[in-house]
């Protein structure tokens, strides 16, 4: 009873939207079949419902709004502990369904996805003593993932409308969180025996990877899409391709969850706030639902 | 087709303008507060707490004394650094534990050339500390406490007549009562209280205090051994729990009402831990009377607190001990002061170690551990993980 109730709390947008949106195209379907078309072949042009599966890959970037450490400095400069992001750097995949309704030209695209975003940043420690020898660095790499159940919406327009189908697009999403992972990778280095110019004489070695699944640091994500694409039929298949840029612009990252005591924050490893942008290429194979012949072909 | 845009942009703006839940950073945080110079390291002894400030008490290395010398570390109640406070190094050995009365934290502390007791006062600014010279003799700060009325109790050794004194101050350091319990003749015990000073590894669980009833104790040395003494300031103790010379004893105690105490024992490298127990405030027992189940995972010179604690009620529930593991971590135990049964353990630390200095609780039901860190596994540093009402609800 509890998991039912917390699985509806959580999901309880994404699925209101779903179902207003069967209940949108049973009710498009429904008051389409008292109308008796005229010419089929006509109305299969300018109006249509496709629906199909979708996958792509896709790469992540993320804007830092507030930045935070794992470590309070008591004598230096907190900028020092300022973690470096790596940009557009690890492929993400996604794959959902694609429904789109096409009208004269525009078409209104939806397509629900599992998205996931790779992401990775490093942040480095340095202690110095008196002596060249009193000197031991420590490097974080931080592979993180995250899990989105993306809802976009996307208005679409057919630049040329022959079989060679090229588009532009642009609309919004909103993504629930699904699910998070963080591998963090801890290297250090110690200079007990060091010699100078013998780069040999720095040990450096890998201390610990521990990769724990963390979707409670994470909050739900929204933003703007915009992209270009191109469709195709071949048989009784569209074929669709398109790539889009994602913007989002509020923090992905929930704030309650950073300083409390964890496994990573045991050893100084905190997120920063910061929103996430995301470059994507994907393809999709839809079908037609209305007025198929009876070669069950696209005309 | 409209019905449709219409409903879906709806549900989007409905989406991106709900509100985020409610989050309060001073309510619940882990902060490690870090110094990048490799020789330095920190040893908390303290934790307290003003409306606006938290203050922990920490000694450091000294040059000039085997003994340490004193810190106060303040960060702002969401935990973030806001200065450290290096106090003259002619005050060295502090006591462990801040004692709050009305807004002023207290430690008692030693002048390195006197030995004279000091008593350290932190006002709630957490600007400056100040030092009033006890009226004793030369006398090593081994423990303090509040007394039921708001004044201090010290428990201090007297290296001359080599006695445990234990004294009554008030608030502007004047001794109002005292009483000295002779050791017995021989350098043994001088020698085990100044290793506690200058020997992380030879510290001894010194701890004192009054119970509602007015009855003093202190957990010092007392007949040569390590014990737990109970007295009403008079020439002799009233009853005696005996250890065994530093082998065996009690590590942290606290009165729950009337005769009623909870405590953590140790004997040898076991620890046990009772919730709730009558303990005989006359006559001579042996702690090993109450050795009853060993908890294997405390480390054998692990430090030790208790504190009362209430998480529904004005009225105590429950005592929490904070200990270390042998798996280099901080324990928190959670008692039934009724019914003396365990309700809950949460450990504290992962990857680097954690040790246990203090442990306080707020007027809130939030509680707040400090104590060190190894950051990468070398530099010792000061943490501090405050745990909200609601977390230990969760936890219980």
């Amino acid at each position: 009873m509890k998991l039912k109730s917390l699985l509806f709390n959580n999901y309880r947008p994404f699925v209101i939207i779903i179902c207003f949106s069967v209940l949108s195209i049973s009710f498009t379907e429904a008051q389409t079949f008292k109308k008796k078309p005229k010419n089929i072949g006509d109305d299969f042009l300018k109006t249509q419902w496709w629906l199909g599966f979708r996958g792509g890959a896709n790469f992540t970037n993320v804007t830092p709004i507030n930045r935070f450490s794992g470590f309070n400095p008591i004598n230096y400069d907190e900028e020092a502990l300022e973690k470096t992001y790596n940009e557009f750097e690890n492929p993400g995949f996604h794959v959902g369904l694609d429904i789109t309704f096409y009208h004269a030209g525009f078409s209104l695209s939806t397509f629900p996805s599992f998205f996931i975003h790779n992401l990775s940043y490093e942040s480095n420690r340095l202690w110095v003593g008196d002596t060249e020898f009193d000197r031991y660095e420590t490097n974080y790499a931080v592979d993180q993932s995250v899990t989105f159940i993306d809802i976009p919406v996307a208005l679409k327009y057919d630049i040329l409308q022959n079989k060679v189908r090229p588009f532009v697009m642009a609309g919004a999403f909103y993504s629930f969180r699904f699910a998070a992972n963080k591998e963090v990778n801890i290297r250090e280095t110690d200079y007990a025996s060091f010699v100078l110019n013998d780069p040999n004489s720095i040990q450096s070695f890998d201390r610990a990877t521990i990769n724990l699944s963390n979707p409670e640091e994470f909050n739900n994500n929204w933003g703007v899409l915009g992209g270009v694409g191109v469709s195709f039929d071949f048989w009784n298949i569209r074929t669709i391709i398109d790539f889009q840029y994602r913007h989002s612009f509020n923090s992905v990252v929930n704030p309650s969850e950073r300083f409390k005591e964890t496994e990573f924050s045991a050893f100084g490893e905190l997120q920063d706030d910061y929103s996430i942008q995301n470059y994507s290429g994907s393809i999709s194979f839809v079908f037609p639902l209305r007025y198929i012949d009876s070669q069950f072909k696209a005309l | 087709m409209r019905y449709l845009v219409t409903l879906i942009f709806a549900s989007f703006i409905f989406l991106s303008c709900s509100k985020e839940e409610e989050f309060n950073p001073e309510s619940a945080f882990l902060q490690i507060y870090d110094d990048n110079n490799y020789n330095v390291a920190y040893q908390p002894v303290g934790l307290g707490a003003s409306d606006s400030n938290l203050f922990v008490l920490s000694e450091r290395n000294l040059d000039v004394s085997n003994f340490s010398g004193i810190n106060l570390v303040v960060a702002n109640q969401a935990g973030d650094f806001t200065r450290e406070v290096e106090l003259e190094d002619i005050y060295v050995a502090p006591t462990k534990g801040l004692l709050k009365i009305g807004t002023t934290h207290y430690f008692f502390c030693m002048d390195r050339n006197s030995l004279r007791p000091q008593l350290g006062s932190i006002p709630a600014s957490g600007d400056q500390v100040n030092f009033s010279a006890l009226n004793l003799s030369a006398s090593y700060p081994l423990a303090a406490a509040i007394s039921n009325n708001n004044n201090l109790i010290l428990l201090s050794y007297n290296p001359e007549s080599q006695a445990s004194v234990i004294s009554v101050v008030d608030l502007n350091g004047t001794v109002v009562n005292q009483a000295s319990y002779s050791i017995g003749p021989g350098d043994d015990v001088r020698t085990a209280v100044v290793n506690h000073f200058t020997n992380r590894s030879d510290r001894l669980p010194f701890f004192c205090g009054q119970a509602p009833n007015g009855s003093y104790y202190f957990n010092g040395f007392f007949n040569y051994t390590l014990s737990m003494v109970f007295t009403d300031l008079g020439d002799d103790p009233t009853g005696v729990i005996q250890g065994q010379a530093l082998n065996a004893g009690m590590k942290s105690m606290i009165p729950i009402g009337g005769n009623n105490y909870a405590f953590m024992g140790f004997q040898f490298s076991d620890h046990f831990i009772s919730g709730q127990i009558q303990f005989s405030t006359t006559g001579i027992t042996s702690s090993v009377e109450f050795f009853d189940r060993n908890i294997p995972e405390i480390s054998e010179k692990a430090n030790s607190r208790v504190v009362t604690y209430s998480a529904n009620s004005a009225e105590p529930e429950m005592v929490i001990f904070a200990s270390e593991t042998e798996g280099r971590q901080v324990v928190l135990y959670f008692y039934d002061i009724n019914t003396g049964g365990l309700l809950s353990t949460y450990y504290i630390g992962t990857l680097n170690p954690f040790t246990l200095a203090d442990l306080i609780v707020f007027e809130d039901g939030s509680i707040a551990v400090t104590g060190t860190t190894f950051l990468a596994g070398r530099f010792e540093r000061i943490y501090i993980t405050k745990i909200n009402r609601q977390q230990i609800l969760d936890i219980l």
